[in-house]
């Protein structure tokens, strides 16, 4: 589902003789549908403020978040789902029901949430581990959990906030390989941030690069090597380097 | 349990019927073990006072007890993850727990007797006193410290106020309710002795049992009614966390 952000501000007020912060000023982008769009920028830049405005978990100070903007009828707010660096599972539910909550929530039956969620179990090589709580499962296993609790509802825009951040680099890049093998079969629209700039020319069809806060877009870079694609081949290694060089001059200003 | 966990009681029972035997201390203040355990026996089959056997003072306290906690729980709970959940719920309610809580159950007595006469109303009452403020207060301490992050994903998965409150804050608060649980249930089964000691309308309670006792002076039996007391509550407990640890396998 194409996603277009119109002008968008966000401002914390500030608390307690606090000075409020601008996060966001007049920040415009768009996403095409059924592509995976990566932001990067310095930390603290508000990425993750992007998301939770998206996501409806935080109110714009002003402009828009306009769904499915050129399809044949935009307007009504789709599901948007939200993968958490963190994972956010609950901890007294197994995979599956973690898996299945999404749907429980909805109100759909048992019976038919149980097979779906078997389906995500298999997909999402968590076979044996259905029955698992999450303090037993590893870094990459929780995640993937979290990813197929989120996509099992068929979001029309998927948000995954540095998802992998929190994972050992070997974890981290089968979970980007998972991730982009994932995507190549399903097409959902996903808008993902992250630090790692690897990871996004690994991933992304788009790259915007964002300046430090209040967050602006340096640049769109269009990844367009064919998948699947290559960490360390030429392609790769020209667009990581001119993204790289974009954050090395936004940094440099900071001093 | 370790097999050495028995040693100091096993041992202080033997220290306890050698001074026995040894005439320091006169039996009518502290009768022998073997002599409290044949107290024990007439508690069984006698009865304090005659006819009115061990089980069914048990039973009554037990009755007693649980009622209380019953209720307890059932308005502890819900009340406590409102106000958790709610500022506004615990700014208003907060204030008119905080000066009702420090009145010890046992000073509602003369109140309870009053309103509900002698009896398991009275009884319960009082019991329910001592198990509604912990569970209250460990509710909404445990809806307190579930991550925020849990309930934005829940949002994000579509989920209403009422999953949030059923499926997300009660799970999440379930450890903490228990702790609130097992403190409440301990309070209450002290409070019920207590509470008994002033009447029952029944004829039968264990904290009737012990006081009969002593108006016709026996100890033996006092001294049995406390250690069955004691080891009742024991159990009380361990069922508890038997409970919470199948409840909890998650933690």
């Amino acid at each position: 589902m194409d996603l277009v952000l119109e002008r968008i501000s966000k401002i914390f007020p500030g608390i307690g003789g606090c000075e409020s912060v601008e996060v966001l000023k007049d920040f415009s982008c768009f996403i095409n549908g059924g592509s995976l769009l990566s932001i990067v920028g310095p930390s603290g830049c508000g990425k993750t403020t992007i998301l939770r405005i998206i996501a409806g978990l935080e109110k714009a100070s002003s402009g828009r978040v306009l769904f499915g903007v050129g399809e044949a009828e935009p307007g009504e707010k789709p599901l948007v789902g939200l993968v958490f660096q963190d994972y956010a599972l609950f901890p007294w539910r197994t995979t599956l029901g973690n898996i299945t909550a999404g749907l429980e929530f909805m109100g759909v039956p048992l019976k038919e949430r149980l097979a779906k969620g078997m389906e995500y179990v298999s997909a999402f090589g968590l076979d044996g581990f259905e029955n698992r709580y999450p303090k037993e499962l590893s870094g990459g296993m929780k995640q993937r959990v979290a990813i197929a609790r989120t996509l099992i509802m068929e979001p029309g825009v998927v948000l995954m906030d540095e998802p992998f951040g929190s994972l050992d680099s070997q974890t981290r890049n089968s979970m980007q390989e998972f991730l982009a093998g994932l995507w190549e079969e399903r097409r959902d629209t996903i808008i993902f941030v992250t630090h790692n700039v690897d990871e996004a020319v690994f991933l992304s069809d788009d790259i915007i690069v964002l300046t430090s806060r209040p967050a602006r877009v340096i640049e769109r870079v269009k990844v367009l090597c064919k998948r699947p694609r290559d960490r360390t081949g030429i392609e790769c290694n020209t667009i990581r380097r001119s993204v790289l060089d974009i954050l090395g001059r936004e940094s440099s200003k900071l001093g | 349990m370790k097999p050495w966990s028995l040693t100091v009681p096993l041992g202080a029972v033997v220290i306890w019927q050698i001074v026995s035997f040894s005439g320091l201390v006169p039996t009518n203040l502290l009768p022998s073990p073997l002599a409290v355990l044949a107290g024990a026996r007439d508690l069984i089959f006698v009865g304090m006072p005659p006819e009115h056997l061990l089980h069914n003072h048990i039973i009554y306290s037990l009755l007693r007890v649980f009622l209380g906690f019953i209720f307890g729980c059932i308005i502890g709970i819900p009340l406590g993850l409102v106000m958790g959940w709610s500022s506004k719920a615990k700014g208003v309610l907060g204030p008119f727990v905080e000066i009702i809580r420090p009145i010890p159950p046992l000073a509602w007595i003369p109140i309870a007797i009053l309103w509900f006469g002698i009896g398991l109303k009275s009884a319960a009452f009082i019991i329910f006193l001592g198990v509604f403020f912990p569970v209250l207060l460990n509710t909404i301490s445990g809806v307190e410290s579930i991550n925020p992050v849990l309930l934005e994903a829940a949002k994000t998965l579509r989920a209403g106020e009422r999953d949030l409150f059923l499926k997300v804050l009660l799970p999440g608060a379930i450890p903490s309710i228990f702790v609130g649980m097992r403190i409440g249930m301990g309070i209450g089964w002290m409070t019920l002795v207590a509470a008994e000691f002033t009447g029952v309308k029944e004829g039968y309670g264990l904290g009737y049992m012990i006081m009969t006792a002593r108006d016709i002076q026996r100890p033996d039996e006092i001294l049995a009614g406390m250690l069955i007391i004691g080891v009742i509550g024991l159990m009380i407990n361990w069922s508890l966390k038997a409970l919470e640890s199948r409840l909890i396998r998650w933690q």
